[in-house]
């Protein structure tokens, strides 16, 4: 017993160590790697499935919308988002399964192909594209990260991580720069065009803990050529890595929630 | 006094003073009709190509053109439109909606134009409404009816008497949806718009999209190209008072106006040309009349007629020949072009293929200042100035060589 | 016998034996010939009138006639061509879905034959594109720049860096418009996206090489990369969606595409003037209105030589009666004076014939219409005009002035002959 008492003490102090390491300013040498983080990062906002309850607020300068959805999604590709409020748009939802997306209106009772041409199009008038909800991994695979910087902020390290495409990428910005808590929240993802003007931001104005887990729980999509327009997602509630039926993610769910 | 002289020389040999007038009037003529014909003839392709769905002109609020999103609409339609028919040349103005929607039947969706239009104003702009190749256009008490064209219908394995659903967005952001009833089927002959639009009652398009009584665009009409061109003045001041802009022909359709521009060019070159050689073939003429006068001439310097004053009234001859034959000719071509515009000419083709494209039967010449003088002031110009050459030869001449002259 | 000035007084007819017609032209006919020497300057400008008037009618007739084919290929010139081959289903449907494999067999063999001067071929489906600002629909074109630069005006249209250099070029060029409104600039990385053939969203980034002119339409709406990387982007293999071709100058476009649909019987084959319609249609307009100028440019340069013979006529009056005073009888002088003008009328024409050519043997290459299209702010093209010297068209023409011209004297000639002697030598 002293034996397993003293290397569990041990233990404690390289975990202490490493902890402290971790959460010592300016110690950038012993920050993991900026894969890790971003890797880490995203698992925190996605992992392998989530369940989730959203408000989101669409802001221009002529007027405000606000709509009240629920969010499924399972593992990097297929997603089910279904509006619950306000009533003219509550039973709209758009499913995606891999590259292919389908829209289901309520008044209309119909389940409709998005054609191709149609991806780029704003999704329920927001400030996020049908793209948008399929490609969100992309700053993964497609750029090569390396950490530029950490500073202090509410007693967290955020280290400031600088995304550039990597050649060949379809991908249409300069490079994005990523501000990442310790604890592996996003605070912010800024994307630049090709002469490095900050193009369009996401910022996290809340975080707070959801499912377990810290989490940005309010987040504000805002183009930068456009004053006045954004779009803001506040997270109430989530689980994740829960299992989630099959069935949820086919097409005559989409038309007939169970 | 040497005016006198040169009329009097010119009546006692009317048979060729005559015989060059009746040439120079005709010559004169036919060049003011030709010019006049040519615009004729680019009225035609101007307005065939602008009726088919952009109208002679368009009121569009500012910014849409570039970014053609629905936010950006003429708040209140009516009364502008109601301002607009005043207008002389003015016969219609259509207010529309212009949306972006998928469309889908069965399993087929496909994205597409959707236009919320006024049957009654749409068909004096449009001729969209005149291409129906099977069912009907749109009437006033429509109000789930839609027309699409032929292309767009296969490609949704659609026939009149279908359903067609419209999801879109719209002006703010929520979700636009629709279900109508298809009620014709249009071929204009211009193959991307056969494949990309449908149109959809007013009223009902405004509903769906969430315009409140707003429009997007209005396209104004009227019996020419040219009278609406009148208005435009009026129009931008209309335009102006609604924060809206005024786009005219050239800007509706660019390549259109470039094209026409270079035919326009090339078409003068060649009228020029013509000019040139028309010119040089009466000067010929008199100047073969003149040089057969030298006994004549020989005769009067003898009496004592200085070769200057011979010299002059010859050329005060040619120009009275020539002012009043270019006089006769734009009389006489312009009678006959303004006769024509108002009758119009026959055009060549086969008219079921015309009636296909709703292409006017008729082209009308269309005078204008330009077509009526250019030709003849030419013609003038280059006669006074070729009248120098038997001036001069007629200061060469000595009394006694001249009189033997044969 | 009382003849007044300024009537002219009855006569008999012609008395006496007539000669006859052969043996009357063999006496005349010298002396008509010397006849055009003696006033070498009613001669010389009656000549000058009908050999400018011939002139003008046969060279306008050949550049009003070249100007309306180039005119016509204005707008084939962009990028339909005289003819292209899809898919059946692609005209209504032009996405990726309707694909043809590349030519091979017999229509490789008709298309690389002496029917068709030049063909492209091109993958060309809807797509979107998109910057780091704009996101906009384009038509999406994978081609081989030798073979467009045959068939289509745009590659010689850059108004900044290149145009493609292979077909494997994978650098996109789009028009000059199209990437201010999509904020973006030369040597700038876009997105293409598009429908693949397994039904999914294909995209790749390009980089933006080449920006081309031409009209707003057209530059706003064509995105061009090389074909072999639009082929791998949509995964087809080495399908393409169409065919673009040029008929050779002489053949009519329906016998080529008569032997086109015979050499692939399952593909759709039209002619441009089946793709667009209405243009077709008032081209032909157009081209009706080319009628209306050539009978105007006849019958202005008719009314030039006539009166030019009639005026010369009535010049003569005091030599007719000259002549009828020496004993030739009205008949023969009418016959001397159609003998002159036959001559005459017949050098003025060869010569007018012989002025055509010159003018126009030098441009048989062509003429460039850049200049005019300039002054028409037309960005680039105007495409060449092409004389093209047609033997029977100068022949007929030729004739008909001819003749023309000598009957045009015959009725003045017929009355001067009948003057009384007295008068017509009076006459001043």
């Amino acid at each position: 017993m002293g034996a397993r008492l003293s290397a569990m003490i041990a233990a404690g102090f390289v975990a202490a160590g490493l902890a402290a390491a971790v959460a010592a300013p300016g110690l950038a040498r012993a920050a993991p790697d900026a894969d890790t983080i971003l890797r880490k990062a995203y698992d925190n906002y996605r992992s392998q499935s989530s369940q989730s309850a959203v408000a989101m607020t669409i802001h221009r300068p002529a007027w405000e919308r606000h709509l009240d959805l629920k969010a499924w999604t399972r593992g990097e590709d297929d997603a089910l988002v279904r509006f619950t409020a306000p009533s003219k748009d509550a039973g709209s939802a758009t499913l995606k399964l891999g590259r292919d997306t389908w829209v289901y209106n309520p008044r209309l009772n119909q389940v409709i192909k998005l054609p191709a041409s149609m991806m780029s199009q704003s999704w329920m008038g927001s400030d996020f594209s049908y793209d948008d909800l399929a490609k969100s991994t992309g700053i993964i695979t497609d750029y090569t990260h390396r950490l530029v910087g950490s500073s202090q902020s509410g007693g967290h390290a955020v280290w400031t991580i600088e995304a550039t495409p990597k050649p060949g990428a379809p991908v249409v910005w300069g490079k994005v720069s990523l501000a990442v808590r310790d604890d592996y929240v996003i605070l912010e993802e800024t994307f630049f065009d090709q002469d490095m003007k900050p193009a369009r931001r996401m910022n996290t104005g809340k975080v707070g803990l959801v499912g377990g887990r810290p989490y940005p729980v309010s987040m504000t999509m805002s183009p930068l050529d456009q004053p006045g327009q954004w779009t803001r997602t506040d997270t109430a509630d989530a689980r994740f890595n829960a299992a989630l039926p099959p069935w949820l993610f086919t097409l005559s769910n989409l038309q007939n929630p169970r | 006094m040497l005016a006198a002289l040169a009329w009097r020389n010119l009546w006692r040999r009317p048979q060729r003073t005559i015989l060059s007038l009746i040439s120079i009037a005709l010559v004169t003529a036919l060049l003011v009709f030709m010019l006049s014909f040519q615009n004729g003839v680019y009225g035609v392709l101007k307005e065939a190509t602008l009726r088919i769905f952009d109208g002679y002109a368009q009121l569009q609020p500012a910014g849409w053109a570039d970014d053609p999103t629905l936010d950006r609409a003429i708040e209140r339609p009516v009364a502008l439109v109601r301002q607009a028919e005043a207008l002389r040349g003015v016969s219609a103005a259509a207010p529309r909606v212009n949306a972006f929607a998928i469309l889908a039947h069965g399993a087929r969706s496909y994205g597409a134009a959707v236009v919320g239009v006024d049957p009654a104003r749409e068909r004096q702009v449009s001729s969209i409404a005149s291409t129906i190749r099977s069912g009907r256009y749109l009437t006033p008490g429509d109000s789930d009816a839609a027309i699409l064209g032929e292309t767009l219908a296969r490609n949704l394995d659609l026939a009149v008497g279908g359903e067609v659903t419209v999801l879109g967005e719209a002006r703010d952001g929520s979700v636009a949806a629709d279900v109508l009833h298809v009620v014709g089927l249009y071929r204009s002959g211009v193959p991307d718009l056969d494949r990309s639009i449908l149109e959809m009652p007013l009223a009902r398009a405004q509903g769906v999209f969430g315009m409140e009584g707003a429009a997007n665009t209005i396209a104004v009409g009227g019996p020419s190209l040219a009278t609406v061109d009148g208005a435009i003045p009026a129009l931008r001041t209309l335009g102006h008072r609604a924060g809206l802009s005024v786009r005219d022909w050239a800007v509706l359709e660019p390549a259109l106006s470039e094209g026409i521009e270079l035919k326009y060019t090339v078409a003068m070159l060649f009228y020029a040309t013509l000019v040139v050689v028309v010119a040089f073939i009466i000067l010929n003429t008199l100047l073969m009349s003149v040089l057969e006068r030298t006994r004549e001439f020989g005769m009067l310097l003898a009496l004592g007629m200085r070769p200057g004053q011979i010299g002059a009234m010859v050329w005060i001859e040619l120009l009275g020949l020539a002012l009043l034959g270019c006089l006769f000719g734009l009389l006489l071509g312009g009678g006959a072009t303004l006769w024509l515009q108002h009758e119009g000419v026959v055009v060549p083709i086969d008219p079921r293929l015309l009636a296909q494209f709703a292409l006017p039967a008729r082209l009308y010449p269309t005078l204008t200042p330009l077509s009526a003088l250019f030709g003849p002031v030419s013609l003038l110009a280059a006669i006074i100035v070729g009248g120098v050459a038997p001036y001069l030869r007629v200061i060469g001449l000595t009394p006694a060589l001249a009189m033997r002259a044969p | 016998m009382s003849p007044e000035r300024g009537h002219p007084a009855r006569r008999p007819a012609a008395g006496g034996p007539g000669l006859r017609p052969v043996a009357a032209i063999s006496l005349l006919g010298p002396i008509a010939w010397r006849n055009l020497w003696r006033n070498p300057r009613r001669t010389g400008i009656t000549l000058a009138v009908v050999a400018i008037g011939v002139w003008s009618i046969l060279t306008f007739d050949v550049m009003l006639k070249a100007w309306a084919v180039n005119s016509r290929q204005e707008a084939l010139r962009l990028l339909t061509g005289e003819g292209q081959i899809h898919a059946a289903g692609y005209l209504d449907d032009p996405g990726v879905g309707h694909r043809t494999p590349a030519p091979a067999g017999d229509l490789l063999a008709v298309l690389d034959g002496p029917m068709v001067s030049a063909w492209a071929p091109r993958v060309r489906v809807p797509a979107i594109i998109r910057s780091e600002y704009r996101t906009r629909p384009v038509t999406l074109l994978g081609v081989s720049p030798t073979a467009e630069h045959a068939v289509s005006d745009l590659p010689s249209q850059i108004l900044a860096g290149r145009y493609l250099v292979s077909p494997a070029d994978s650098g996109v060029v789009i028009g000059a418009d199209l990437a201010v409104r999509l904020k973006t600039r030369l040597g700038k990385r876009v997105i293409v996206m598009a429908q693949g053939a397994d039904g999914r969203l294909a995209e790749r980034g390009f980089v933006i090489v080449g920006l081309f002119g031409n009209t707003r339409g057209a530059q706003d709406e064509f995105v061009f990369t090389g074909l072999r990387p639009a082929q791998a982007m949509l995964g087809v293999g080495g399908d393409l969606s169409e065919t673009s071709l040029d008929v050779a100058p002489k053949v009519k476009p329906d016998v080529a595409v008569a032997a086109l649909r015979r050499a692939a019987p399952g593909l759709d084959v039209q002619p441009w003037t089946a793709l667009s319609p209405l243009a077709y249609t008032m081209e032909t307009i157009s081209g009706a209105y080319i009628g209306v100028w050539l009978a105007v440019v006849f019958v202005l340069m008719a009314i030039g030589i006539v009166n030019t013979q009639l005026m010369a006529v009535f010049e003569r009056t005091r030599e007719f009666g000259l002549l009828q005073a020496l004993g030739l009888r009205p008949g023969m002088i009418v016959l001397l004076v159609m003998l002159e003008s036959t001559l005459l009328i017949g050098l003025g024409v060869v010569a007018g014939v012989v002025l055509m050519v010159a003018t126009l043997a030098p441009f048989a290459g062509g003429i460039d219409m850049s200049a005019f299209a300039a002054a028409a702010e037309l960005a680039g093209g105007g495409g060449r005009l092409y004389p093209v010297l047609a033997p029977v068209d100068a022949v007929t023409l030729s004739l008909i002035v001819w003749v023309l011209g000598v009957a045009a004297t015959l009725w003045p000639a017929r009355t001067a002959a009948r003057a009384a002697p007295v008068v017509a030598l009076n006459t001043l």
